[in-house]
């Protein structure tokens, strides 16, 4: 059954919301710090093109996650998505430098293995 | 930079507001049969737009705080979303699910401890 549910096409697509999902919270401080620059107020968010960027992202991602969800139980794939609280601190410290440190990780893995419980052992509605 | 009390009840909100928005969605997929009626339906319109208004927040939010910060008390919205769908759809939840729950209530502790 397993090995049913990790064909390439599934691994490719619950890869691609992963980082999709990152890559657009990241386009979102982008967008948040570009806003800064101009004025600070929320127009200059709401009109900034990082902040379109992250739109289109998300876009991306939730169609991707739609096709998954065509090849997988949702109580399946869901836990996948805890996996954007690993990724998400990495790029900020690598884009933004924001402080990352061991007990911040260890609180990132906490919530990864919540995530996963919470969505794993939650709905079996329409999963 | 540590988050001030107005800074928690603005990223508890965001995840309220997300977890409306997902709940939205999901009845709008319950109610229509057509794909088209589905994304004009006032369920998907309106959980849409919530998504919106959660995302400009959060670049609110952003301009101040770091996103290592923001982003785990936003993982609120993993305990809000299931108990939202047990009060609204009567959707079971597990003990797994509480257990989780805990889990991830004490990794948002850690993280956002300075």
């Amino acid at each position: 059954m397993l090995k049913k549910m990790f064909t390439p096409l599934t691994i490719s697509l619950i890869c691609a919301v992963v980082l999709l999902n990152s890559t657009a919270q990241i386009f979102l401080k982008a967008a948040a710090l570009s806003g800064m620059k101009h004025g600070g107020g929320f127009m200059a968010v709401l009109l900034n093109v990082w902040y379109l960027a992250s739109l289109c992202t998300l876009g991306l991602a939730f169609l991707c996650w739609q096709k998954a969800l065509k090849y997988l139980p949702l109580s399946f794939a869901h836990p996948f998505c805890s996996l954007t609280y690993l990724f998400i601190p990495l790029l900020s410290w690598a884009i933004f430098g924001e402080e990352v440190s061991v007990r911040y990780f260890v609180g990132v893995a906490c919530i990864c293995i919540g995530i996963f419980l919470t969505a794993s052992g939650a709905v079996k509605g329409h999963g | 930079m540590t988050p001030t009390l107005m800074d928690f009840m603005a990223m508890l909100g965001i995840a309220l507001m997300g977890a409306c928005a997902q709940l939205f969605l999901k009845k709008a997929s319950g109610a229509e049969t057509s794909f088209i009626r589905t994304i004009l339906n006032i369920w998907t319109i309106s959980g849409i737009t919530l998504m919106l208004a959660c995302t400009l927040w959060t670049a609110s939010l952003l301009r101040s705080l770091p996103l290592t910060v923001v982003l785990p008390v936003t993982s609120l919205i993993y305990i809000f979303v299931p108990l939202g769908a047990r009060l609204l759809f009567n959707e079971k939840v597990s003990k797994r699910f509480w257990v989780g729950g805990f889990c991830l209530i004490v990794g948002i502790i850690i993280c956002s401890y300075q």
